[in-house]
């Protein structure tokens, strides 16, 4: 039995448990033989996003085997991470995961241009129709006077039906450029994007913390209490400036070994005082740390 | 590779599904020839015959098997002024653009700038509507 659902917005993956669902439950419908059906319009809406696509990084959001992979750095490293390398950490990962979803004969797909002529059989990928692939099924000759000589070649591609593209086309083509035929997006060219995505996600989440662009488990931090809070501040207004996390730590002695944990673990502290005592008069990659009443900067 | 399913948008690419007009027992040429201009329609009349030709995609090199008459309105009457007369409906206007183009697929953001008019919102509300209009649907 096939179920037809009302016409509404929604989106979601439908082969894999890697990326789950993107949308509360009760906006989706459940996937019935690896099948969503919508009203007759709607299923002709399926737009496949490739991991070579900018459709695809311009709509990422964080899976649950992202996360993943960022709690393993994160415990790997043992140091806060900047959020840009997590994202690309991440990209990365993706890249990885769609490679290896590939068939095993992906070296046998060749880029389709057009000045080239192929064989029934065999297997293109389609730069310019975001990447589809299909196999070519026949080949003609081709009929515009005001062109030249080529052929025809017909395609069945792999979404469904097909179509025909032109062989042995020697004339100027943007497909027939070797330098721009990759047709392939670069996908590090998202990490900021993708980064800004992560660090909405990771701030939904009580386990991880963060001070400028640097992200760690709030678990693997030393404890910094009441007591460190007050020396800090005993520090500052004796010394009648602000002062850097590195001169603060000197009086501020909090257990660990790692100079990276403690100044980050100290940061978020004084940058999440309750009493609001502190306010970082540098940067966020250099901060300076000065009191917010009575004290010159 | 994982799929998604998504309500068409501004960036959702759109062209004439030529088996829309042979479902709804519609006349394709007939719209076609309201879009040629005057040189166009006297070069092939009514009762004459038309040759197929394959025209070339510039981005994709798809090949489409087009009428003469067609590729006329492709090569002459697109490139006339009033071909987007602001007084055309605009569901007329993004048939055209699209024929202009060969039936290549325009986004509502690409018809926008094709046409010069309305803006990519109204256009995506046109063509998705209870009803495809004109045979231009979202492609598969």
């Amino acid at each position: 039995m096939v179920r037809k659902w009302p016409n509404y917005s929604i989106s979601t993956h439908l082969t894999t448990n890697s990326y789950p669902q993107l949308l509360p439950r009760r906006l989706t419908p459940p996937i019935i033989k690896g099948e969503i059906i919508f009203n007759d319009r709607e299923a002709n809406f399926a737009v496949p996003y490739t991991v070579d696509s900018p459709e695809y990084w311009q709509s990422f959001t964080v899976s649950g085997r992202d996360v993943d992979r960022v709690e393993d750095r994160l415990l790997e490293a043992g140091v806060p991470q900047a959020i840009t390398d997590l994202a690309e950490l991440i990209i990365r990962g993706r890249l990885d995961d769609s490679a290896a979803e590939r068939p095993a004969n992906d070296a046998e797909i060749r880029l389709y241009q057009p000045k080239y002529s192929y064989e029934v059989g065999q297997h293109l990928r389609f730069s310019a129709l975001n990447n589809a692939l299909g196999v070519v099924v026949g080949t003609r000759s081709g009929e515009n006077p005001t062109v030249g000589q080529f052929d025809v070649m017909r395609v069945r591609m792999d979404r469904g039906g097909e179509r025909e593209f032109a062989v042995n086309y020697t004339a100027d083509h943007p497909l027939n450029a070797d330098a721009a035929s990759s047709g392939t997006t670069n996908a590090l060219t998202y990490v900021n994007h993708v980064a800004r995505v992560l660090a909405q996600r990771l701030a939904q989440s009580a386990d991880y913390v963060a001070f400028g662009d640097l992200w760690f488990r709030r678990d693997l931090l030393p404890d910094v209490n009441i007591s460190h809070l007050i020396i800090a501040e005993a520090v500052i207004d004796v010394a009648g400036e602000a002062q850097s996390t590195n001169a603060l730590l000197k009086d501020v002695e909090l257990p660990g070994t790692d100079s990276a944990i403690r100044a980050f673990a100290l940061n978020v502290a004084l940058a999440q005082d309750a009493e609001r005592r502190f306010v970082n008069v540098g940067t966020p990659a250099a901060p300076r740390w000065a009191l917010r009443e009575g004290v010159a900067v | 590779m994982s799929a998604r399913l998504a309500r068409p948008t501004v960036n959702t690419p759109f062209h004439i599904s030529l088996d829309w007009w042979q479902r709804t027992r519609q006349d394709f040429m007939s719209h076609l020839r309201e879009a040629a201009c005057g040189d166009c329609q006297k070069r092939y009349p009514l009762d004459g015959a038309l040759s197929q030709i394959d025209f070339i995609d510039p981005h994709t090199a798809e090949v489409r098997r087009l009428n003469s008459l067609w590729q006329c309105v492709i090569e002459t009457c697109s490139q006339h002024p009033d071909y987007y007369s602001p007084e055309l409906p605009l569901a007329t206007a993004l048939f055209r653009a699209l024929v202009a183009r060969a039936n290549s697929p325009l986004t509502p953001s690409e018809m926008q700038t094709i046409i010069g008019r309305s803006n990519a919102q109204t256009i995506l509300r046109v063509l998705t509507g209870p009803n495809a209009i004109l045979g231009i649907v979202p492609v598969e």
